[in-house]
């Protein structure tokens, strides 16, 4: 074809898209065929007429496909791939039951393992976002007697300094505590509670950190009445300051005193990692001095982190802290006395509360998940049993064992895929609700969500369950297939082999399942007894709102001489508002692990070396407004003020410890001061209903020269007082930001939540795997009563009773079941045992729940059988004989 | 018969066409002849598609003519029915007159 040619004849396109779609060789054949009609069609209708039905024309080509007749066999593995997915979705829609139900247990458990695994990941697994995460450790002092995983790890100042000072393990060694700054209401900006951390200067460079604007804080800083500089978050400078580029050198109007910023932390960083409401800003540590010398005063309130030396050893690391505890306690030994240093992994530390609990969970879900698969391996073999048929006539029509064996591949793995897709999206609908029921206490909990690893976790757990689960019953029956084609009619079960197959399988589903309904029954028992221990006090229908202005260092003579005084006003105003029952002031609240001990003497008597009593200080009414019965003695009154005599009200626990004599009234202690003992009060769970009570002492709020406190108030049902109380609080200190106000039944139920949490998994994991194993039962027995139709048509016909049918498909489900509860005793026995520590008031090995299991699991089952059973007793005996 | 042997409306009017046309037949001749008598522009790729199938069915025969000096010495496919094409065809006309006997009868 010349230049010319082209010029005047069809365009390109036309070209372009007959090579797309007829391919080269057709393209060639057809093409001046095609010009032709071009041709002619110009000179009969015009160029634009011709132009059109070429595109048409060009694009109607396809290649040439030859009728099935003619068609070979080596299409090329693409052909062969799509061909064998076409016939596997068909046969897949044949059986729309089969379908379904493979469909609903692989997106159940894919979907309940996927989600779960991203709580566990985000939450356990994932390393720290800092440079050279395993080098990070948490250094910690931990009491030998209590080292459960929920106990404090908090250092006291004097043992960080010290630790600092002798440690060589260490690149750096910072302290880290909590402590909330209130901002000034200042022009349009709200009062605000701001989340804030003291942090001595090698906090940034542990981490490896460094601020994106300004400096980052220093020693230089940490000197008292130099203090007040302050690092932002990136939340906080945008929030507050609008992102401005000049905002170091401006100043924080922090209540008591303003800081000034000299830093503003990249938006990449949140400390701690992952938290729902990170730190936004973060002050120099001073020491105070009365915290640089080991007196009296035990306050446990750093979390020490460290970076360790390139080279060292966790256990380099611990020997080091071991030899400086050592030299400490040979030198102040009450302050060692049951206490060690213990230095971990920070990404442990983080996860330290819940790495256990996380990963019986995986444990558990892994559980369900392999339920789940054998249900759906024995779902194929029945399924590839009722398929035999066909399978053993394409294997005479010359299909050979490897055909046979892609086609039952390619139908497992459409199966598995569509289900791990189905799972996918029943994992983020699970994953978005499961966030909400998170407990407040599990870290990072920020970071739970679907990514990547998380994905692939899902996608490969399709795949491996296709293949592993696909491929044995495959490979069973093309073995039989190959061999002979008559074995439909033949009228006895498809082979000994293969059923005995199936019942293994039913009988570790049967197994599994009970193992899973053990640990659920022990968790929502444990869960029960938790929330039915009495507390001591009555948390119902009281409100507490805190009242605590931050004090600088400079007001704070002045909020000591004053403060005291501004709360009883407000204390007296509020209980006068409408709706308000009665109202009380408390220094620390209960249930919050707001404990403060102190050491404790009784003139005259030697008590055990460190005797320690929880401290409290109350006004006259608190005892009433919580409801802790006064049990000797009396409770407090307006009098016990500061000019009066200092006394104390023990708790029960109390004196049963200090004064078993029953001779504690008008006795005197040495608490801070001398006080004489007034009265005997009920012992309270401080610390939530999982601790026994402690040892308490209440004194007079008036007798200690309160900053803060919180107002417990108890309200008539259904009276909104906060809009009242929040007036009088502002008109004693006008810049105090909204304060945290809660119902005292919010912090039960953070102490609680997990367990509530714990319980509704693995209840519904043992739910998820008893269903399936039901499932899998009744099409196990539905399978085997249909192969044994023409046997059972016999029995009938020679006049068995159709309750004697009934009789022996119930009996041999029973057998199954039996035999899985057998099998799975042994392993719920080892599991509950391991799930000890989380157990509350209950045996891990209680008769009673196991008893209760195993009927509910007998039930299941034999309700599962029963349907089938029934359907064998009505096999009409003709039928079954005439269907040969 | 099977299934895969029976012939469509379109196939039977492609074997009516290739007989009709004057020799030499190819498939442009093909879809100028049902274009002009039954109007219906038919795009070229059903009808190569129709020519597989009828060759498949071994109803027609194609072999390449001889070079024309118009294509630039290219060759064109040539069709032509087969006797199993030519029988087929009678057997549709017979039947069909057959049954309109039956019709013109009842009037």
């Amino acid at each position: 074809m010349t230049a010319g040619h082209r010029r005047d004849g069809p365009s390109r396109l036309g070209h372009w898209l007959l090579r797309l779609r007829a391919g080269r060789q057709r393209a060639a054949d057809v093409e001046d065929d095609l010009i032709d009609l071009f041709e002619l069609r110009r000179a009969a209708r015009g160029r634009f007429h011709a132009e059109w039905r070429w595109l048409l024309d060009a694009g109607s080509v396809r290649r040439r496909v030859p009728t099935p007749r003619r068609r070979g066999r080596g299409d090329g593995p693409v052909a062969a791939l799509a061909r064998d997915v076409r016939h596997a979705v068909r046969g897949l829609r044949g059986a729309p039951t089969f379908t379904w139900v493979a469909l609903i247990v692989l997106a159940s458990s894919i979907g309940a393992s996927t989600a779960i695994f991203s709580v566990v990941d985000a939450v356990v697994l994932r390393e720290l976002p800092f440079y050279e995460p395993d080098r990070l450790v948490s250094v910690g002092e931990v009491n030998v007697r209590d080292d459960s995983p929920g106990s404090s790890r908090r250092a006291a100042p004097q043992n960080f300094l010290d630790w600092r000072e002798r440690a060589i393990v260490f690149a750096g060694l910072a302290a880290v505590g909590d402590v909330t700054i209130s901002l000034k209401r200042e022009g349009l900006d709200a009062p605000e509670v701001l989340r804030a951390q003291w942090v001595t200067a090698d906090f940034f460079p542990v981490l490896r950190v460094m601020p994106m604007l300004g400096r980052p804080l220093t020693a230089d800083d940490e000197v008292d009445g130099r203090a007040q500089v302050a690092v932002i978050s990136h939340g906080l400078w945008l929030r507050r300051f609008g992102g401005a580029r000049d905002v170091v050198g401006q100043r924080l109007p922090g209540q008591l005193a303003s800081f000034e910023i000299v830093g503003v932390m990249p938006a990449s960083f949140a400390y701690p990692v992952g938290e729902r409401s990170p730190t936004d800003v973060w002050v120099p540590y001073v020491v105070s001095p009365e915290s640089r010398i080991r007196g009296n005063n035990f306050g446990y309130n750093l979390k020490v982190i460290g970076r360790l030396r390139a080279g060292v050893t966790l256990g380099q690391a611990q020997a080091d802290m071991d030899r400086i505890t050592a030299a400490l306690a040979a030198e102040t030994p009450r302050w060692f006395e049951d206490r060690v240093a213990r230095v971990i992994p920070l990404v442990d530390d983080v996860s330290r509360g819940v790495r256990a609990w996380m990963l019986t969970l995986l444990v558990a879900v892994g559980l369900a998940m392999i339920v789940a698969c054998v249900n759906l391996a024995n779902l194929m073999l029945v399924r590839a049993t009722a398929r035999r048929h066909e399978l053993a006539v394409r294997s005479a029509l010359g299909a050979t064992r490897l055909d046979l064996i892609r086609t039952l591949l390619a139908e497992a793995l459409c199966l598995s895929l569509s289900g791990a897709a189905l799972g996918i999206a029943v994992a983020w609908l699970g994953v978005e609700s499961l966030r909400s029921f998170v407990p407040p206490d599990v870290p990072r909990a920020a970071l739970i969500g679907i990514d990547v690893r998380v994905l692939s976790v899902a996608a490969l757990s399709g795949i491996m369950t296709g293949l592993l689960f696909g491929l044995a019953p495959i490979l069973q029956l093309t073995r039989q297939c190959t061999r002979s084609v008559s074995s439909r009619g033949r009228g006895a079960t498809s082979g000994g082999r293969a059923s005995r197959i199936r019942g293994l399988l039913v009988v570790s589903q049967v197994a599994i399942a009970f193992v899973l309904l053990v640990g659920a029954t022990l968790f929502f028992a444990s869960f029960f007894r938790v929330t039915s221990v009495g507390l001591g006090f009555e948390h119902e229908g009281v409100l507490a709102v805190r009242v605590r202005p931050l004090v600088g260092g400079a007001e704070y003579e002045v909020a000591v001489r004053e403060h005291g005084d501004r709360l009883q006003r407000i204390l007296e105003h509020v209980a006068t508002l409408p709706g308000v029952q009665a109202a009380a002031l408390v220094a620390r609240l209960p249930l919050r692990g707001d404990l403060r001990t102190v050491g404790m003497a009784i003139p005259g008597r030697v008590l055990p070396l460190n005797s320690d009593i929880a401290l409290n200080e109350i006004s006259p009414d608190y005892l009433s407004v919580l409801r802790i019965p006064v049990i000797a003695g009396r409770g407090f009154t307006g009098n016990d003020h500061e000019a009066g005599e200092p006394v104390v009200i023990l708790s029960d626990a109390a004196t049963r410890q200090y004064f078993p004599q029953h001779d504690a009234i008008g006795a005197m202690l040495e608490l801070d001061v001398p006080r004489r003992v007034v009265g005997i009060a009920g012992s309270i769970r401080d610390e939530g209903p999982e601790r026994d009570a402690r040892a308490q002492a209440y004194v007079p709020l008036r007798q200690s020269q309160p900053i803060g406190a919180t107002l417990v108030i108890r309200t008539t049902p259904g009276a909104d007082v906060l809009p009242a109380v929040g007036r009088t609080i502002w008109a004693e200190f006008p810049d105090l930001p909204i304060p945290d106000q809660f119902a005292l039944d919010h912090y039960y139920e953070e102490l609680v939540g997990r367990r509530r949490f714990t319980m509704l998994l693995m209840g519904l994991f043992g739910l998820l795997a008893v269903l399936i194993a039901g499932a899998g039962i009744y099409g196990v027995m539905a399978h085997l009563v249909s192969e044994r139709t023409k046997e059972i048509g016999v029995r009938l016909a020679v006049g068995a009773a159709p309750a004697s049918v009934r009789r022996m498909v119930v009996a041999q489900a029973s057998r199954h079941v039996g035999v899985g509860l057998l099998v799975g005793l042994p392993v719920a026995w080892a599991w509950s045992r391991s799930l000890t520590a989380y157990l509350f008031e209950i045996q891990p090995h209680d008769p009673i729940v196991y008893a209760t299991v195993a009927s509910a699991v007998v039930a299941t089952g034999l309700a599962a059988a029963y349907v089938p059973a029934r359907r064998a007793a009505r096999i009409e005996p003709v039928l079954a004989l005439r269907s040969e | 018969m099977t299934k895969a042997d029976r012939l469509g409306e379109f196939e039977e009017w492609i074997l009516l066409s290739i007989r009709a046309t004057e020799a030499p037949v190819y498939a442009v001749s093909v879809q100028r002849f049902i274009a002009a008598t039954t109007g219906r522009e038919t795009v070229m790729g059903a009808i190569y598609a129709a020519l597989d199938r009828l060759e498949d069915k071994r109803l027609i025969r194609s072999s390449f003519g001889p070079p024309t000096p118009e294509r630039g010495g290219k060759r064109k496919r040539l069709l032509t029915v087969t006797p199993e094409g030519v029988s087929r065809l009678d057997d549709l006309r017979r039947l069909r007159a057959r049954v309109w006997r039956v019709i013109e009868e009842k009037r």
